[in-house]
């Protein structure tokens, strides 16, 4: 993006003249500069509290007032021996000062970190995509790049298509113009979603499925495909592990060197299972036993296919009634991919932990996709080839002093350096691990931590955890609990309420960035774009970037040795540049003066470009990291969990009974996008929702009708589950009975078993719009569950009584 | 002759907005809403949307709303001080010098274009004239992501909107009582354009815009 300022006000703001942009931005762009940059409620200058926490009243004060109130904490948890009891949290990857700066500063300082949203956000999906196809296929895999212009069938799971999907790249406008121009090119659009959301209409059809029910669509779609002999036997042989033998244990058997095992036609015995590529004389084995000379005898044994079958077979059996409105159009879909495939998508969407059986649902989409042989063939999921190392940039000796020694980093979030013994991390990597190593964060053992006394102050940046987490009850009162609390960022929000100091952040566009971008365009090329936001206008007011208030809380305490000699604006993304082999042909200052680099490939269809990292080598059916680290592993907490079972498996979620009650779902805003948006006045307006009221409950005119509803009425809900009983998942149920009022709006695009909300319709700081806080804050609705291994944190797993009430 | 033409492609709209605060932005319209200081809300466009069918065969439309520019504008006809002006080449726009600010033409536009904006007169979509005039696209046109809105001369017989236009591919809303307009949809391949109904929840939105506007007594035709 790109601004033009005159006497140092932005007057204007253009795209960037690339593929896919054209010049061109959403109304997202427009809104930033109106309605955060020179909003009229802008923070510019730090306040300190003076009433209640969560009343939201402030005073003035200066920056050197918190910037001591901050050293003086930390340097007293310093002095304890616990620097990790002062925390930084963050939130957004675009929305953040320097992300690799701050993860610096915490290593320096010894003080926690935490990407505390991110879990909530899409952890669980990236899990899922590590697990299933090993880390070098996976980021492309979990925000959906698929080669569209060559797509036939693009099934969209539950997300607002395409209104906030990412399939292109992180930015909406170059995955319009592509989904634009595979339409313009005869690709179907399918959306799967309780809700006909405010843009899926553009697609060509809506299958309209009850929450928590995904899974077991998507094995009726398995057992179809399978029945029909539509699967892609060739890719399933060279590429998955669909051929390896598991024992009658259900555990994967191996030869006397460990290897995986297979079972070749023409010799009628095991061969350990080939590298991928290769196919040998191997079986799929549908419908047939095995023995197999094991240690103690013989075992017999089937495929991981044919345990996929007979679980798909099992889930439609017993569970089938659950999607019996739409059984006969999911067979017909399931006949239409497996007659088109590979040139079919079947996207789950990107957002993820939606219900505690998100992470076996996600598994089983991506079996789905495996027996369609979609993954990187043309028309199906396209894997980006091209990206730099760009490092984090962190000064290393002797330019600042040693800082590492007998210290151990595993990697974080977006790229980012993590202390192995953090909170976040310490459960990825003790034997057997508690949670997988591509999780997030870990937000509710912060929460603990606090009840416990072990976290006591915390800066957040760039994230509203106050009530963006599940349970916002527990998490308000866990915050309520600490000694100190500092949150930056330009407009109020609640987390602002319950601060003790406020401090005001330079914006977007008064700080600098490096940002790495790969993504397909309409002209059929993969493009990679590396730019820097930088410094159009000065910081406003008085507000900076969190960057200077860190070094001098830095320096109060001593500590400048490592900063002083820090320039944050241009060497910092040099050093990273230069990691990248792309110094001095590229350098901050020449992206910020000429603009993004850019440079562009011929698509180039190859599973193999790097290795599966899988155990097996393969795309994984069965997993045998579950297995081994989780299911059958006597040591792991998840012993025996379904949640960990190594074929996908449908698992039951909690559901409403009476007739008064519902799930409680939401989703995005195509016009909203994060919670950073809902202050934002030139996002609020009525005229821009059109038929879809941002703070509305939607019900399904149906239900209200039963009820005695009318469109506009007052309604309370209640709370009422899941409860732990119904779902050992649930590891905080405070959200029980607690209520929240607003308005209904009756719809008939809605699962008859849900109400359906904007995500962060509601706020509840007096300090924001008036407007926003009109609606239902979702989170107080939802009790905090956490799935196995893979955290998701179920974000849209709420079951509540609906009642009317007198306005 | 010159005869503009602005078209919303509803096969591309992807419902994203753009056009709805670019137009915003580009006219200096304030946003401001439940706030004090402007008690309405001000736009040059909106969207009109609405399902009908019912659970689970539904569909839903959604369509960009603006000044339609009609081919006989009867906010002209109401005008009492001859401040819509329709040029030429088809645009109609507010003459800021000669409105008074009461009002009648908010009232009588079938399409709710209109709306009395901070400055106290009347204020719709004018096709971005000055733009236009030297020799730009409108900005809604320039900014959708989705490049779902043309704009052109319908007597360039080589243009995509001549193309549109003539081949029925795109056409105008027409409400009651309204002949013909310089505004055009190519309706989406999922909507069927004749079960649009024409009593659109838009009208009703109107109400809203008038309720603040001082009562008109007598309406007469110019
Ligand atoms: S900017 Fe384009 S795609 Fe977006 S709502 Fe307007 S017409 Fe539709
Ligand atoms: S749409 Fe309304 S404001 Fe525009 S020309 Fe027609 S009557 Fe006048
Ligand atoms: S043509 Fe200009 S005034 Fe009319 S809606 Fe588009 S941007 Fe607004």
């Amino acid at each position: 993006m790109r601004v033009k300022v005159r006497d140092g006000r932005v007057v204007d703001v253009r795209g960037e003249e690339l593929p896919g942009w054209d010049g061109r931005l959403c109304g997202k762009a427009f809104a930033g500069i109106l309605g955060r940059v020179y909003a009229p409620d802008r923070i510019l200058q730090p306040l300190k509290r003076i009433g209640e926490r969560g009343e939201g009243r402030f005073i003035p004060c200066t920056w050197d007032e918190v910037i001591e109130a901050v050293a003086e904490r930390l340097k007293r948890y310093i002095q304890e021996g616990h620097p990790e009891s002062f925390e930084i949290w963050w939130g957004c990857p675009r929305q953040q000062d320097n992300m690799y700066f701050i993860h610096y500063w915490s290593a320096v300082m010894g003080t926690g970190i935490s990407y505390i949203h991110g879990q909530v956000c899409f952890g669980d999906h990236l899990v899922e995509k590590v697990v299933t196809f090993g880390g070098n296929h996976a980021s492309s895999l979990v925000v959906g790049v698929a080669d569209l212009l060559r797509t036939r069938i693009a099934v969209i799971a539950g997300q607002n298509f395409p209104g906030t999907t990412l399939f292109a790249s992180s930015c909406a406008v170059p995955t319009y113009a592509l989904v634009n121009e595979a339409r313009r090119r005869g690709c179907r659009f399918i959306v799967v979603d309780p809700k006909l959301s405010d843009t899926s209409p553009w697609c060509d059809e809506w299958i309209p499925i009850r929450p928590g029910c995904d899974a077991v669509m998507v094995m009726l779609m398995i057992k179809t495909l399978i029945d029909e002999a539509l699967i892609d036997e060739d890719f399933l042989l060279r590429y998955t592990n669909a051929p390896q033998l598991i024992g009658e244990d259900g555990k994967a058997v191996r030869d006397g060197e460990g290897r995986y095992l297979a079972w070749d036609e023409e010799s009628s015995a095991p061969t350990p299972l080939p590298p991928a590529g290769e196919r040998g004389g191997i079986t799929l084995g549908l419908g047939r036993i095995f023995e197999v000379e094991g240690v103690n005898g013989p075992v017999r044994c089937k495929t991981a296919l044919q345990l996929l079958y007979e679980e798909a077979e099992r889930t439609v059996r017993e569970h089938g009634w659950r999607i019996a409105e739409i059984r006969e159009r999911v067979i017909q879909l399931a006949l239409e991919l497996g007659a088109n495939r590979p040139s079919v998508v079947v996207y789950p969407g990107f957002t993820s932990g939606r219900y505690s059986n998100w992470f076996q649902t996600l598994r089983a989409y991506s079996a789905l996709n495996l027996l369609l042989g979609n993954i990187d063939r043309p028309g199906g999921f396209y894997i980006l080839k091209h990206a730099y190392n760009l490092g984090v940039g962190w000064p290393r000796p002797p330019e600042v002093p040693d800082y590492l020694e007998g210290r151990e980093f595993v990697p974080g979030p977006w790229g980012n350096l993590m202390d192995k013994r953090s909170i976040d991390k310490a459960p990825c990597y003790k034997t057997p691990r508690d949670f997988h190593p591509s999780t997030q964060a870990l937000p509710w053992l912060h929460f603990k931590a606090i009840e416990e006394g072990k976290i006591r102050a915390i800066l957040s940046t760039a994230e509203n955890s106050a009530v963006t987490q599940p349970d916002s009850k527990w998490v308000w009162e866990c915050l309520k609990k600490l000694d100190l609390i500092v949150v930056g960022d330009q407009l109020p929000k609640e987390f602002i309420d319950l601060a003790d100091y406020v401090i005001p952040e330079a914006s977007y566009i008064e700080r600098f960035h490096l940002y790495q971008r790969s993504y397909l365009g309409v002209d059929d090329r993969e493009h990679l774009i590396i730019y820097m936001r930088s410094a159009a206008i000065p910081p406003q007011g008085d507000s900076k970037p969190l960057s200077w208030f860190l070094i001098k809380v830095a320096e109060r305490l001593g500590m400048n040795r490592f900063f002083k000699n820090l320039d944050l604006e241009y060497e910092w993304w040099d050093r990273m540049l230069k990691e990248a082999g792309l110094y001095p042909r590229v350098t901050s200052r020449k992206l910020i003066e000429e603009g993004p680099y850019h440079e562009s490939h011929p698509l180039e269809y190859n599973v193999l470009f790097k290795p599966i990292g899988t155990r097996s080598g393969r795309f994984e059916i069965y997993s045998n990291e579950l297995s081994e680290e989780c299911y059958h592993n006597p040591k792991s907490r998840w012993f025996g969990n379904p949640h960990v079972y190594p074929i996908p498996r449908y698992i039951p979620i909690a559901e409403p009974r009476g007739r008064d009650e519902f799930y409680l779902i939401g989703g995005k805003a195509v016009w909203h996008q994060k919670s950073a948006t809902q202050h934002n006045r030139a996002l609020m307006e009525d005229a821009i929702e059109a038929g879809c009221p941002y703070t509305a409950i939607y019900i399904n005119a149906e239900r209200a009708g039963k009820l005695g509803l009318r469109d506009g009425d007052l309604v309370e809900l209640e709370c009422i589950g899941p409860r732990s009983e119904d779902d050992p998942c649930v590891i905080d149920e405070r959200a029980i009975g607690v209520r929240e009022r607003g308005r209904i709006r009756l719809t008939e695009a809605l699962h008859p078993d849900a109400l359906w909300i904007y995500f962060a319709a509601g706020h509840r700081s007096r300090l924001m719009l008036k407007k926003a806080g009109e609606g239902v804050v979702m989170n107080m609705l939802i009790p905090y569950s956490v799935s196995p291994y893979a955290g998701g944190c179920g974000k849209n797993y709420s079951i509540v009584k609906l009642r009317r009430v007198e306005d | 002759m010159t005869r503009y033409a602005l078209i919303f492609n509803l096969n591309r709209c992807v419902r994203c907005r753009t056009c709805y605060i670019a137009c915003k932005w580009e006219h200096g319209i304030p946003f401001h809403p439940r706030d004090e200081a402007h008690p309405r809300e001000y736009y040059r466009l909106r969207y009109a949307s609405w399902e009908w069918g019912s659970y689970p065969d539904v569909r839903r439309a959604h369509i960009p709303i603006i000044c339609m520019h009609c081919d006989d504008p009867i906010c002209i006809d109401f005008c009492p001080t001859q401040a819509i002006v329709k040029r030429g080449d088809g645009i109609v726009y507010v003459d800021k010098e000669r409105c008074n600010g009461c009002g009648v033409c908010v009232h009588v536009c079938p399409y709710g274009a209109l709306y009395i904006g901070p400055d106290g007169k009347a204020d719709g979509c004018d096709l971005c004239v000055d733009r236009v005039d030297s020799g730009l696209e409108p900005r809604c046109v320039e900014e959708c992501p989705a490049r779902a809105i043309i704009f052109g001369d319908l007597d360039d017989e080589e243009g995509q909107a001549h193309r549109l236009v003539s081949s029925g591919e795109a056409r105008p809303l027409l409400l009651d009582g309204v002949k013909g307009t310089s505004v055009y949809y190519v309706p989406s391949r999922n909507e069927r354009w004749d079960e649009l109904p024409r009593d659109m929840n838009f009208l009703k939105a109107l109400g809203e815009r008038k309720r603040d506007l001082p009562p008109i007594k007598g309406l007469i035709r110019g």
